[in-house]
């Protein structure tokens, strides 16, 4: 492989990352709505592209491998294609989680038309979605722009997401207690939360990423 | 700090180039361990003349001579470098170049053709000396010593420093002369002790199995590695402190490089490699020096030169996408 059709296997591997981001923020936004809308048919919509996101981890890391095979890369060349073999697989389970988080609106849903009881959704659900979105959201754009400065922000963003998570437990655990009925409800919620913090994990692994690829400096395993 | 004007072969008071043997002759010379440059006959003298008295008192030939001794109980940077300027007549081949090489490690010198780094690797073991018109100035300190200073002797730091070229250049002899020519010329001469140093400069080569039932068979009739690896038990065999070694693999094939890029490895020695292989470069050495246009753009430790490095010229050079 030359040099010139190896710099354009570079830039066309980043493209198909920053496209495979896209998907991934489509899904957690559409999960993340039809979660707090009750939508059905929003929810099924996340499940179905999951597949296309799982073919798409595969089709990067072969290609990723390939060029690492093919070319001996060095350098910022050698950072960006061993980050790009994890953050294919973040990617991935970021896709994961949003269909995961449509699954629970399927279940939440569910209960409902079996008649179950059910409690109020906690306001603070919205606010983890919302929290959720604003971090994939800057890790993408770090990504995209290369800006470890915005890839920094968002490792300081995770202590609020888990926050949430911690409080919601704890209040539906407290609601499940007084009132076992809720159990099966209150699960469903607990886990939406679950999703939700990982969510937050993830997005903080892509940061680190970043920061590797732009800097050299491994961070990982620091927040 | 010493430094030389005008030609450096006028400053050594040697015989002028012109008369001097072929660059393949002055190589062989040198990878003997001996006097490069000058008229042979010089060169043959001067090292007799050394033998004789013991250069720098040292005893002759052997693996385990006291200037081995002496290196390796030096305790600070085996090769120096400081300020090191370079010229072929108006041009400026090193810029102001600054290095430590430590003992016992792999250097690396890479860069594009015409940056430098051969020419500073033959400015270790005063190769350069006879090139009409070379210039120097600066310091350059092997073990602690100057070596361009007024009472460096070449021959003794020709045989602390040893050298090994791109093309494999054994004598048209015998695999066993090839190996005691530095030794003899240096005085020694029973056969048993001989005899001890050859097998000891092959095993230490990795050869030794391949070729102690044919000492005696023309080390040209060797494959190329074994040719190679010929050449470094020649220089091995001089006790040299430090090796040098331009492009040592570039005529081999993928198995012959293995074989000496193990052998690098291996080596308990101070090793300078010249390569334009990034990836062997990557391989074998401890420290990479990379070289721009005659100056030292970047220096540090190989794993941070291959994985971020801190100038930007260094990053395009070994990604390959220099100019």
């Amino acid at each position: 492989m030359t040099m010139g059709t190896f710099v354009q296997e570079l830039a066309a591997l980043r493209e198909s990352l920053v496209s495979m981001g896209d998907i991934v923020l489509k899904m957690v936004r559409l999960a993340g709505e039809a979660l707090l809308a009750g939508d059905v048919e929003k929810a099924r919509e996340v499940i179905k592209s999951d597949a296309d996101v799982n073919a798409r981890e595969n089709q990067i890391v072969d290609r990723a491998i390939r060029l690492i095979a093919t070319n001996q890369p060095v350098a910022g060349d050698l950072r960006f294609l061993a980050a790009s073999l994890r953050l294919a697989t973040e990617l991935e389970r970021i896709g994961d989680l949003g269909a995961n988080l449509a699954r629970r609106t399927l279940g939440l849903a569910e209960l409902a038309s079996e008649g179950a009881v059910l409690g109020q959704t906690p306001p603070d659900l919205a606010r983890m979605v919302h929290e959720a979105m604003v971090m994939l959201d800057l890790a993408l754009q770090a990504f995209n722009e290369r800006d470890a400065v915005k890839a920094e922000a968002v490792l300081g963003m995770d202590d609020v997401i888990d926050d949430f998570n911690r409080h919601i437990r704890r209040l539906i655990l407290g609601l499940v207690y007084d009132n076992g009925r809720l159990a099966s409800w209150g699960l469903e919620i607990i886990n939406t939360s679950v999703h939700l913090e990982r969510l937050g994990d993830h997005a903080t692994n892509l940061a680190e990423e970043v920061i590797y690829v732009a800097k050299g400096q491994n961070v990982r395993h620091n927040y | 700090m010493v430094a030389q004007s005008g030609p450096i072969g006028e400053a050594l008071g040697a015989a002028g180039a012109a008369a001097g043997p072929s660059r393949d002759a002055r190589e062989g010379l040198a990878l003997a361990g001996l006097a490069v440059g000058g008229a042979e006959a010089d060169a043959a003298g001067e090292a007799k003349a050394s033998a004789a008295n013991g250069p720098k008192g040292q005893a002759p030939g052997g693996l385990d001579g006291p200037l081995a001794a002496e290196g390796a109980a030096f305790e600070g940077p085996i090769i120096e470098a400081v300020d090191v300027d370079f010229y072929y007549g108006a041009f400026h081949a090193l810029k102001g170049v600054s290095l430590a090489v430590k003992a016992h490690e792999v250097t690396a010198l890479i860069g594009p053709s015409g940056c430098g780094k051969s020419t500073f690797l033959k400015l270790l073991n005063r190769m350069n000396d006879f090139v009409p018109g070379a210039r120097l100035s600066g310091e350059i300190k092997v073990a602690g010593r100057s070596i361009y200073g007024p009472d460096s002797d070449p021959v003794s730091i020709r045989r602390l420093v040893g050298m090994v070229f791109q093309r494999p250049n054994p004598f048209p002899k015998s695999i066993y002369d090839n190996i005691c020519y530095g030794p003899r010329l240096t005085g020694a001469r029973k056969k048993a002790d001989l005899d001890v140093l050859v097998e000891k400069a092959l095993r230490a080569a990795a050869l030794w199995d391949d070729v102690k039932d044919k000492l005696a068979k023309s080390a040209l009739e060797l494959s190329g590695g074994q040719q190679q690896r010929v050449c470094i038990a020649r220089a091995l065999a001089l006790s040299p402190e430090i090796l040098l070694m331009d492009e040592p693999t570039s005529a081999l094939d993928p198995i012959a490089t293995a074989k000496v890029e193990e052998w690098i490895k291996g080596a308990n020695l101070s090793i300078v490699i010249v390569t334009h292989n990034m990836q062997q470069a990557a391989r074998v050495s401890d420290h990479t020096a990379f070289f721009y246009m005659g100056e030292l753009v970047e220096f540090g430790p190989t794993m941070e030169i291959f994985t971020r490095p801190r100038e930007l010229r260094t990053e395009n050079y070994i990604t390959g996408r220099f100019g």
